[in-house]
């Protein structure tokens, strides 16, 4: 299944102008920020500080500073979200609404919303926050995540495996002609003397 | 039979033991070629959001350009086992000067059409001159420093890969001519062809060969000679254990840093000072494989190095810390990295020297070259996230990386220890 963001950014950058005007500033880290999503194996504990500030209704900090340079606001914004996860969305055409949930530290009930974008100058610029319908399921919900799950990951890696060992012991055992024998002794000779 | 009982009969050229002088000079100046054959081999992957923008690209675009440019390294392989032909000499001389010329090209190149055509010429001469190293340094050198020196070329060659993102992140770009700088530099090796030129030999094992085929006393070179039998055998092994190890690793190293900035959530610039500061560390593999193949042997050396580039590079693909991925990044540099010079010694210890540079050619330009294309594409089609079979970066480089087991597993089988072989009796026998 699919991660919004990484859907949204992949569509986009491609629907983009020859993607000279790359996004920057807030529609780029979020889009980065979301794009991480939630995979099919792992809960994400840690809120993106991009997301914090420039997407989500937390303080803002006066341009040019950063979040560990002490600015107060700032500092504490980091710790504003504790958990977020990102469900499916599709992105077409020129707007796109990411759901995202986010349970922020101190809180019992995560906080779902959906994140407007729209595609303009050649990338993504973010637009807004917006409500969400309650239907969407995200991944701890059973929802999709990005990914697969370890365990079939595990067993396609033993397929792959398997497969490429008996094609080549195939291969060698009927093409090759043998092993040649070697006068190994004499390859090594004098070796003591260099 | 002995090394020295294999020299030519009386009238012919002798198998000449270079200096200790000499040897240390002929590494130095391969260490140096080689230095900007990884510092301009480099660039690109470094440079790809920079050329985009220049150039008015989109990532698909940018994916068919960088396509373009390494399809250059498979046509090297004719240039490569021309060495069996025409010499190792000239085929280093003119691939220094190959590279070195179409790299300062590109720094000029007026639209994206020169720039994808100077940089597909500039790698055919880059693989070209990577071959002929490797084979000039096995010829030329005793076996019991052999591992050692292969270890050094592979690392200078892996340094020079370091010095990128070193001048991208250096004030030396930000000026007007921006990424065009970095290729600028690419024409250092011209300063170096005046040594070259005067002081490097022929090796002494092809300089015999040749006068052996000339006196018609000995078959000359042939393209499908390593797949003839005996050589057949050593070659379709070699051909898989390659082809799985280059399909794992450069998975792996191909989408390491997207993987680091969309799957682990590094910033960017953390991931450049990771790529740089792992890099460095894990290079340093390098030269311990050689030391080791010398000490321990070809075999046990590579057997060793590929699990533990499987165990490291599986964790570093699906543990998320950014600590973790740090260490595990410089773990999974040192060993899957670091087994080249052991694979390099197999490469050149089982075949004779007339068909030496051939068979390297084949393993290296038509075996590892497709795979450097082939699993990095594999990657990015079945892990999209959007699109993608299986969904994510990590989760099929973890499953390609299954190759690398596989691959040990054939070393194991098939592969004799080759470790203290001379090459003169290895002709004798041929």
């Amino acid at each position: 299944m699919r991660v919004a963001g990484a859907a949204l950014v992949a569509a986009g950058l491609l629907a983009a102008c020859g993607g000279a005007n790359r996004p920057e500033g807030p529609a780029e880290r979020f889009l980065r920020a979301v794009s991480r999503g939630t995979d099919v194996d792992q809960v994400e504990d840690l809120g993106s500080v991009e997301v914090a500030h420039e997407v989500l209704d937390g303080p803002m900090c006066p341009v040019g500073d950063r979040p560990d340079e002490g600015v107060d606001e700032c500092s504490e914004n980091q710790e504003n979200i504790a958990e977020f996860q990102v469900a499916i969305t599709d992105a077409t055409g020129d707007t796109a609404v990411v759901p995202i949930e986010v349970l922020r530290k101190g809180e019992d009930e995560p906080v779902r919303m959906g994140l407007e974008a729209e595609l303009k100058d050649g990338g993504w610029r973010f637009v807004g926050t917006t409500g969400l319908d309650d239907d969407v399921a995200f991944p701890d919900e059973g929802g999709p995540g990005f990914g697969t799950d370890s365990g079939r990951v595990a067993i396609l890696t033993l397929i792959v495996m398997g497969a490429a060992l008996v094609v080549s012991v195939t291969l060698i055992t009927l093409f090759s002609g043998g092993r040649p024998r070697e006068e190994e002794a004499d390859l090594t000779a004098r070796h003591e003397e260099t | 039979m002995t090394a020295d009982a294999v020299q030519p009969a009386l009238g012919a050229p002798v198998y000449e033991r270079r200096t200790k002088e000499y040897l240390r000079l002929l590494l130095l100046l391969l260490l140096t070629a080689s230095f900007f054959d990884g510092y301009d081999g480099g660039i690109l992957d470094i440079i790809k959001p920079q050329i985009q923008d220049t150039y008015g690209l989109t990532e698909a675009a940018l994916a068919w350009v960088t396509f373009g440019v390494k399809l250059g390294a498979v046509f090297a392989f004719f240039v490569a086992l021309s060495a069996d032909w025409v010499g190792r000499r000239p085929i280093l001389l003119w691939s220094v000067i190959g590279y070195t010329i179409f790299t300062g090209l590109t720094a000029f190149a007026p639209n994206v059409y020169f720039f994808t055509c100077f940089q597909f010429a500039a790698q055919i001469f880059l693989g070209a001159e990577y071959a002929v190293a490797v084979t000039m340094i096995s010829e030329e050198f005793p076996p019991t420093q052999r591992g050692r020196a292969l270890g050094k070329f592979t690392l200078v060659t892996a340094a020079g890969v370091i010095l990128v993102p070193l001048v991208a992140l250096s004030p030396l770009t930000s000026t007007a001519l921006e990424w065009r700088v970095l290729y600028l530099i690419g024409l250092g090796p011209l300063l170096l062809m005046a040594f070259l030129r005067r002081k490097i030999k022929e090796t002494s094992l092809f300089e015999v060969r040749k006068a052996q085929v000339d006196a018609g006393t000995h078959a000359g070179p042939n393209v499908w000679a390593p797949w003839e039998w005996p050589h057949r055998y050593y070659m379709m092994v070699l051909a898989f254990v390659t082809f799985f190890r280059a399909m794992a690793v450069f998975s792996a190293t191909g989408w390491w840093v997207w993987y680091a900035e969309r799957e682990v959530g590094l910033a960017p610039t953390a991931v450049l000072l990771f790529l740089v500061g792992a890099y460095g560390l894990g290079i340093i593999g390098y030269y311990t494989n050689g030391r080791l193949i010398d000490r321990y042997g070809r075999r046990s050396t590579t057997i060793v190095f590929g699990v533990l580039a499987w165990i490291f590079a599986t964790l570093l693909f699906n543990v998320r810390g950014v600590a973790a991925q740090a260490v595990l990044l410089i773990l999974a540099v040192f060993f899957g990295l670091g087994i080249t010079p052991g694979l390099n010694a197999f490469y050149t210890e089982l075949f004779p020297t007339e068909i030496r540079a051939t068979a390297a050619a084949w393993a290296r330009n038509m075996v590892e070259i497709p795979a450097f294309l082939i699993g990095p594409l594999l990657v990015g089609l079945l892990g999209d996230h959007g699109t993608g079979a299986i969904g994510a970066m990590s989760n099929v480089i973890t499953i390609i990386f299954g190759l690398m087991p596989v691959a040990v597993f054939l070393v194991w089988r098939y592969l004799p220890e080759t470790k203290g072989r001379h090459l003169e009796v290895l002709d004798a026998q041929a």
